[in-house]
């Protein structure tokens, strides 16, 4: 085990991490981006491995920007990669309760340490300063067939095409609410796929939604094309995009053989006798995205709910900074606004860390400025659009699972068997004790997967407010580890708590 | 998809298999139409959801190792990829039962999920 003090350390190497990392080593700093995944981009600049052979999924304009920074991060000799790599606990930014704090009377060290495990085993980071981007992954929505074979996120079937070259099947349908829809099924044409059907739950906008369209243009056109040009390739391939459409469920025995769709009013209420059955092998769904604040929760920053931004949300300030000295936060963790908003805040939290740092004057700092606060402004524009117009309406979706549906995929446990414990135990009143009732949420996910769906089932039987529900309490280490990993952190004196001992 | 890739072998669940390379192992898995990753208690087949690394359903055992999610694992020539299918160490086994087993010298130990006495 070794320990490494860069001056930046950015965990999440997608849009948000890129740009934070060009633009803080173009200052003269110091970076080093941690990610897990075996190449940068994140999810939306994914990338083949480069020796696979055949055409780069980012070769279209709608992907120059992410491009040019993938490349301009790659080829900057501040910038250093630790690919495969997965930052699992900050320590030393707090005294917690349950014994991960150093112990009394430890100096304290100017910063946190991140601990890390990749290719080379454990590793102790103690930067100057942290920005974590660890982005978002797609909204789980649990339906009766969610955990069949051929059942994904919209996200995971892109990742397949432009990640591994790899169609999630040959007849796919897509449904949700999230424009991301259009543009995989696009996708997934122009790679072969048939695409049965696009199905979104709420309507076409009303004409004072576009009329709000229209202001958020400025600054977000390469967005607005991108979103045109999918429709326009899947209109030439006569695939049907319906709204006011929702998936009930997905049938099948050992794989998914069909999607069963309906139609929903205004509210997403199903009319009934209108459910119709689809032929397909495989299902996406894609109503919008969570945060992936478990690491930013776990080391202490504090988060707030906010229902059509994502979820959980970190608090944050105009410069990103979170509510710890020394962390900052910058992308979706702040609240779901996609990539172009992402690259602006990463910029943005860039300018103020290389400040703190010492290494931006403040007539520089202030010269940049402007031009970013700009580049936020008019995606955020963008984001709050999107919002407004696609936010997944949860009660709606969780009224999709029945008794029978899983809703924790790791631990089998079912919404009735929640809805069991609730009956027994009328006091309950947080995600963390049903957790701890039913194991909802103690699988290797660690709850990302049941998290939001248990939350909805609470406040719909209870009527305690989402916010006082949740979320799961983040706790090192963030993934699954090897205990052996945890052994050798604790061993090399980093102030990591030992794993528990087996006394025989 | 239009080009034809490379193809490794890969023994899974201890039958050789033809697979495509430069991918992850899940991906391969996937367009190899062996979808399933493992079953779950229930005896449900289960198979990649999120295929970004977060929902762990298609973890397997890699070469003895438990828990490797197929999503974030390039495929290798040679790789031993077990399921759990062919009475092969359970991908799931948070306890790596089958290892303690041997280091416990068979001792009968009790499912660590603890379902049955709850």
């Amino acid at each position: 085990m070794t320990t490494t003090e860069p001056q930046l350390l950015i965990v999440g190497a997608g849009p948000a991490g890129l740009a934070a990392a060009v633009a803080a080593a173009h200052h003269g700093a110091q970076v080093l981006v941690v990610d897990e995944q075996a190449r940068p981009g994140g999810q939306i600049w994914r990338r083949p491995d480069p020796g696979a052979g055949g055409s780069d999924p980012l070769a279209g304009p709608a992907y120059a920007a992410g491009r040019a920074l993938l490349a301009r991060a790659a080829a900057h000799p501040r910038i250093t990669f630790a690919h495969d790599t997965t930052a699992w606990g900050v320590f030393g930014t707090q005294t917690t309760p349950d014994g991960f704090a150093a112990p009394p009377g430890t100096p304290v060290p100017e910063g946190p340490r991140v601990a890390v495990h990749g290719p080379a085993g454990v590793e102790v980071l103690l930067p100057r300063a942290l920005l974590l981007t660890a982005g978002a992954y797609d909204l789980p929505v649990p339906v009766p067939g969610w955990t069949l074979p051929g059942f994904f996120t919209v996200g995971g079937i892109q990742a397949l095409l432009k990640g591994h070259r790899t169609l999630a099947g040959r007849r796919i349908v897509l449904a949700g609410a999230h424009p991301l829809l259009l543009i995989a099924a696009a996708q997934l044409v122009r790679a072969g796929a048939d695409v049965a059907e696009v199905a979104f739950a709420q309507g076409l906008p009303h004409p004072a939604e576009l009329t709000r369209a229209l202001a958020a243009l400025p600054g977000n056109r390469a967005k607005v094309t991108e979103g045109l040009a999918a429709l326009r390739t899947l209109r030439q391939a006569g695939v049907p995009i319906r709204t006011h459409t929702l998936l009930l469920r997905a049938d099948g025995e050992e794989h998914v053989t069909a999607a069963v769709l309906v139609r929903v009013d205004r509210d997403w209420r199903p009319v009934p006798g209108t459910e119709r059955t689809v032929a397909c092998d495989t299902v996406g769904t894609g109503y919008g995205f969570v945060p992936s604040t478990e690491l930013a929760r776990q080391a202490g920053c504090a988060a707030t709910w906010n229902g059509p931004a994502g979820g959980w949300v970190l608090v944050h300030d105009h410069a990103m900074r979170t509510t710890l000295p020394h962390i900052w936060a910058a992308g979706e963790l702040t609240g779901i606004a996609g990539a172009e908003h992402a690259v602006a805040a990463g910029k943005r939290a860039a300018l103020d860390i290389c400040r703190s740092l010492g290494i931006l004057d403040a007539a520089a700092h202030d010269q940049e400025l402007p031009a970013v606060e700009r580049e936020l402004a008019a995606t955020t524009r963008m984001a709050r659009l999107l919002e407004h117009t696609c936010a997944p309406d949860r009660a709606a979706l969780h009224a999709l699972a029945d008794d029978d549906t899983l809703l924790c995929r790791c631990e089998e446990v079912t919404y009735g068997q929640i809805r069991c414990t609730l009956r027994e135990n009328p006091g309950l009143g947080t995600a963390d004790a049903v957790k701890l009732l039913t194991r909802a949420g103690m699988g290797p996910c660690q709850g990302r997967m049941c998290g939001p769906a248990l939350v909805e089932l609470l406040h719909q039987e209870t009527h305690i407010p989402r916010e006082t529900l949740g979320p799961f309490t983040a706790r090192p280490p963030i993934k699954p580890l090897p205990v052996s990993a945890l052994a050798e952190a604790h061993d090399a004196g980093t102030h990591i708590p030992a794993p528990p001992v087996d006394t025989p | 998809m239009s080009d034809h890739p490379a193809q490794v072998s890969i023994t899974l669940d201890g039958r050789p298999h033809s697979v495509p390379a430069g991918r992850s192992l899940a991906a391969a898995l996937i367009a190899t139409e062996h979808p399933v990753t493992r079953h779950d208690r229930a005896g449900r087949p289960r198979a990649p959801y999120c295929g970004m690394g977060v929902c762990f359903d298609c973890a397997v055992t890699v070469d003895g190792t438990p828990l490797v999610r197929a999503c974030q694992e390039p495929v290798r020539a040679g790789m031993r990829v077990d399921t759990g299918r062919a009475g092969g160490p359970d991908p799931r086994d948070r306890v790596g039962r089958s290892d303690l087993r041997d280091r416990v010298g068979g001792s009968d130990l009790r499912d660590d999920t603890g379902r049955e006495d709850v």
